[in-house]
């Protein structure tokens, strides 16, 4: 009975942080009201059995988003968006027609039960626990592939734009020091954690990833990171060569693209997982700190 | 069996772009080995195969539970022009674009996107392609590093965002009622519950804002006008037709009706892309502006295929004459775009007033002005006539006289504003220095591609048969 | 979750209200991030009244988590960039 109660305040705050984000005039209000509905959302993830995604949601939506949007934050210097009061009013208005077709289409709608038993029914096939991976990277692989493109294309077109970025790496502190000694092995572990159990329980390759990733960043921010000649086009290229070779191999074994034979499909899925999140990690990092990029 | 080759139309060119990435310098020369194999892959692909549809289940896994690729005509006949034209724009960026860029890792990557939406069966994997394209067409306009060229990239990004981003909406309202991303289960399934009719609409306004359709066209002129001439040529010629493929796609096979209403406002948005467009590019004094906002108008006639298609009888031919027109005007569009990087190179602006000199020198470049716009005029017998005469005929025949009248008045208007650059070969009475600074083969591909956009309507039937035989197979929405 | 549900059409609604009537670059991708988290929340909330959780939005909502971070950090390099030249171009004109 409380519970749902936990459910509606979680929803009042959410819209609450969505409209301080959309209407406010400030810019970094707004910044702040998006990292906190980020974390809103993940504890609702959390609160809808969604735990692999609450673990990516805190991790990137509201992690690495967050720390992208305030480190540019301070690189661009338009402080206000004042708002017309006229667009105010048009948004209240607004606001309150969508409200009530919202509910009339929600009570309206027809749902059907989904393909939850279908995925439980094939999962054994899929040769992982967590049925998300079986999604991910079985059923549905074609689609994380590309998506590890997607990467690939931000990549490319953040390095395109040749940025010129003073290093905004801290000065070392014996506080950070410390931090960092304890918190990067960790991050490390724990990350390496997510990735392994990912096939049986919540996490895999993105969400391991993006630990990696804020590993990597705190290294930086410490100064203690050393420059790593093939960051620029190992790491985060891996990934992507890894699926594409497994498609193509698979392609010309079955006639079929990702159709896993030869080995089990959970080896297979394990290989392109580590390269995966190697990448990701890498991808991740870089497009924080666009400025490791420079140099060849 | 060819067919067996299709596959590496999307992951040959994403190793080619890990390549080009890693190398910046080899970029060209492995950008342009894969877009030679894809452009002669398709183009024997297109030619024997018959297209009833070739379809994979990827993973091994059967839709629901899997992702399908599928292969028509209509997805066959933009997959061969996308990769033709992708050649050639690369063969002219290989001049214009000296030097090691990122320009090849970017074209690359956006290959491999187009070719999997093409082949995408998938409502949500077809967003992942979305993004993929918009985001390396973002990418390729900042590529001019100027101040309005960024700026038009901010526009261009947000819109492509908020389109995909609304695709996206409609797909995950659909996907709860109907618990499928495939479209043909989904043709099975649909009815027309309001929130479907929301779902459908969000979708279609966020892909009709990334085809530039009037009055969402805002962000083109900017973008496509600041662009590098080769990217110019690929946002104008092919990535807003990658977003309307969609469109064609799900008026095909899943809108649960065609309602008569929406079909003839679609049709009427057309008619005002087409008056607006071509009155912009009359009145503009940019030669590269004059070229974009000839796409805005030129983007308009796509949209009569929706009155057009919705007569019992008429629906292939009006398939077929529209994928014709995006393939004439493809041709066509990039030629000219290529003609306009050329004028101002050689002029080092392009303002119109000042262009003459500029274009008596380069008389090829000209004279591919003059075929390609001849097909966008849609003179006999230019690939363009084709397309226009197959829909005048679809016009007649389902008695929707009104098109007529649209199809020939665009077609006076498209005649006064190509002339206003052909007009530029009388304008300067002095002559012309050497035609010196042009690399011949920047002139070269415009002219051939010129010469293809008119040849195309020497032999028009192996297009429009592969359109009307996809159109058979198809699932069709009951009119 | 009825809640939840209305809660999402409402985030999707007013993020592109917000993406129409706000002019400034940041704000517009802040909205498309809401819309995002709107979208996935129905999708979230749609998989969990089935009585066997479908796993099948969760995964989709994992990949669009990652395009839009993507998106993002691509539009915020893009918004640096366009600084960069504004600041280089004043003395020009």
């Amino acid at each position: 009975m409380t519970l749902v109660f936990i459910d509606y305040g979680l929803a009042v705050m959410l819209a609450v942080l969505t409209l301080t984000t959309l209407f406010s005039a400030q810019i970094d209000r707004a910044i702040m009201s998006f990292v906190g509905a980020g974390l809103v959302a993940s504890l609702i993830w959390a609160r809808l059995s969604a735990p692999d995604i609450a673990i990516a949601e805190a991790a990137i939506g509201a992690g690495v988003t967050g720390a992208l949007l305030l480190a540019t934050w301070h690189r661009l210097d338009k402080p206000e968006a004042p708002i017309e009061p006229a667009s105010l009013l048009v948004g209240i208005t607004v606001t309150v027609v969508i409200l009530v077709a919202a509910a009339l289409l929600v009570m309206t709608m027809t749902t059907t039960s989904g393909l939850g038993a279908l995925v439980q029914d094939k999962l054994p096939l899929s040769d992982v626990g967590n049925p998300v991976t079986g999604v991910l990277l079985n059923f549905r692989s074609f689609d994380t592939l590309m998506e590890i493109g997607v990467l690939l294309v931000t990549l490319v077109a953040v390095k395109s734009l040749n940025l010129n970025i003073a290093p905004a790496a801290a000065a070392p502190g014996p506080v950070l020091d410390s931090l960092v000694r304890v918190a990067v092995p960790l991050a490390v572990v724990f990350g390496g954690y997510v990735l392994w159990a990912g096939a049986d329980t919540p996490g895999g390759a993105f969400q391991a990833g993006a630990i990696w990733s804020g590993a990597g960043l705190l290294l930086y921010l410490s100064g203690n990171l050393p420059r790593l000649p093939l960051l620029h086009s190992f790491w985060p290229t891996i990934g992507l060569v890894t699926f594409t070779t497994a498609a193509l191999v698979t392609y010309a074994l079955t006639g079929v693209v990702l159709q896993y034979a030869l080995w089990p499909a959970g080896l297979w899925i394990v290989v392109i997982e580590v390269f995966a999140a190697l990448s990701i990690a890498a991808t991740l990092f870089l497009l924080v700190v666009p400025d490791t990029l420079e140099g060849k | 069996m060819i067919e067996a080759l299709v596959p590496l139309l999307v992951f040959l060119p994403l190793i080619g772009a890990v390549a080009a990435f890693i190398r910046e310098r080899f970029g060209h020369g492995v950008a342009l080995m894969v877009l030679g194999a894809g452009a002669t892959l398709t183009l024997f692909h297109f030619f024997t195969m018959d297209h009833h549809g070739w379809t994979m289940n990827l993973g091994g896994w059967a839709a629901p539970l899997g992702i399908v690729w599928y292969l028509d005509g209509l997805s066959a006949t933009l997959m061969t022009l996308t990769w033709l034209l992708g050649l050639a724009i690369g063969m002219y960026a290989r001049t214009y674009l000296a030097g090691s860029t990122p320009f090849w890792a970017l074209l690359l990557l956006m290959m491999s996107g187009m070719s999997a939406l093409f082949l995408a069966n998938d409502l949500f994997n077809i967003y992942v392609m979305l993004e993929i394209i918009g985001l390396s067409a973002v990418a390729l306009v900042a590529l001019a590093n100027k101040r309005e060229a960024v700026r038009a990239a901010v526009t261009y990004l947000m819109v492509s965002l908020g389109g995909s981003i609304l695709y996206l909406a409609g797909v995950a309202f659909l996907y709860t009622q109907y618990a499928t991303l495939d479209l043909f289960l989904l043709a099975d399934r649909i009815d027309g519950t309001p929130l479907t009719w929301v779902a459908l609409g969000l979708m279609g306004v966020g892909l009709l804002l990334k085809s530039a359709m009037f009055p969402l066209h805002f962000w083109l002129p900017g973008a496509h006008s600041n662009a590098p001439a080769p990217v110019s040529a690929l946002l104008s010629a092919l990535v807003v037709k990658a977003s309307f493929f969609v469109v064609l796609r799900l008026w095909r096979d899943i809108l649960p009706a065609q309602p008569d209403l929406l079909a003839w406002a679609l049709g009427a948005m057309g008619v005002a892309a087409i008056l607006y467009g071509s009155v912009q590019a009359l009145r503009t004094p940019r030669l590269k502006l004059l070229v974009a906002y000839s796409t805005v108008a030129q983007l308009g006639y796509l949209m009569l295929l929706f009155p057009l298609s919705i007569q019992a009888g008429y629906a292939a031919n009006a398939y077929a004459g529209v994928t014709f027109f995006m393939v004439a005007h493809g041709i066509a569009k990039a030629a000219l775009f290529m003609a306009a990087g050329n004028l101002q190179l050689h002029a080092g602006h392009d303002r119109l007033k000042d262009l003459g000199q500029a274009a008596v020198a380069l008389q090829p470049t000209l004279f591919a002005v003059a075929l390609a716009g001849a097909s966008i005029m849609g003179l006999p017998p230019s690939g363009g006539f084709i397309a226009k005469w197959t829909l005048l005929g679809v016009s007649l025949g389902s008695g929707q006289w009104i098109w007529i009248v649209v199809l020939l008045g665009g077609g006076l208007l498209s005649v006064a504003y190509i002339f206003r650059v052909l007009s530029l070969a009388f304008q300067s009475s002095t002559m012309p220095r050497r035609a010196s600074g042009i690399h011949p083969m920047l002139q070269l591909v415009p002219l051939a591609l010129g010469g293809i956009a008119v040849a195309l309507g020497f032999n028009p039937m192996p297009i429009i048969e592969a359109i009307t035989q996809a159109h058979a197979a198809a699932p069709q929405v009951t009119p | 979750m009825t809640a939840y549900l209305v809660l999402a059409v409402v985030m999707i609604g007013l993020s592109g209200t917000a993406l129409v009537l706000r002019r400034h670059p940041m704000i517009k991708l802040l909205a498309v991030n809401l819309m995002g988290i709107g979208i996935f929340l129905w999708l979230i909330a749609g998989a969990h009244t089935a009585q066997v959780t479908d796993s099948v939005p969760h995964a989709l909502v994992l990949t669009g988590i990652v395009v839009a971070v993507s998106a993002t950090a691509f539009g915020l390099a893009l918004l640096v960039k366009q600084k960069e030249l504004e600041q280089a171009g004043e003395g020009d004109d």
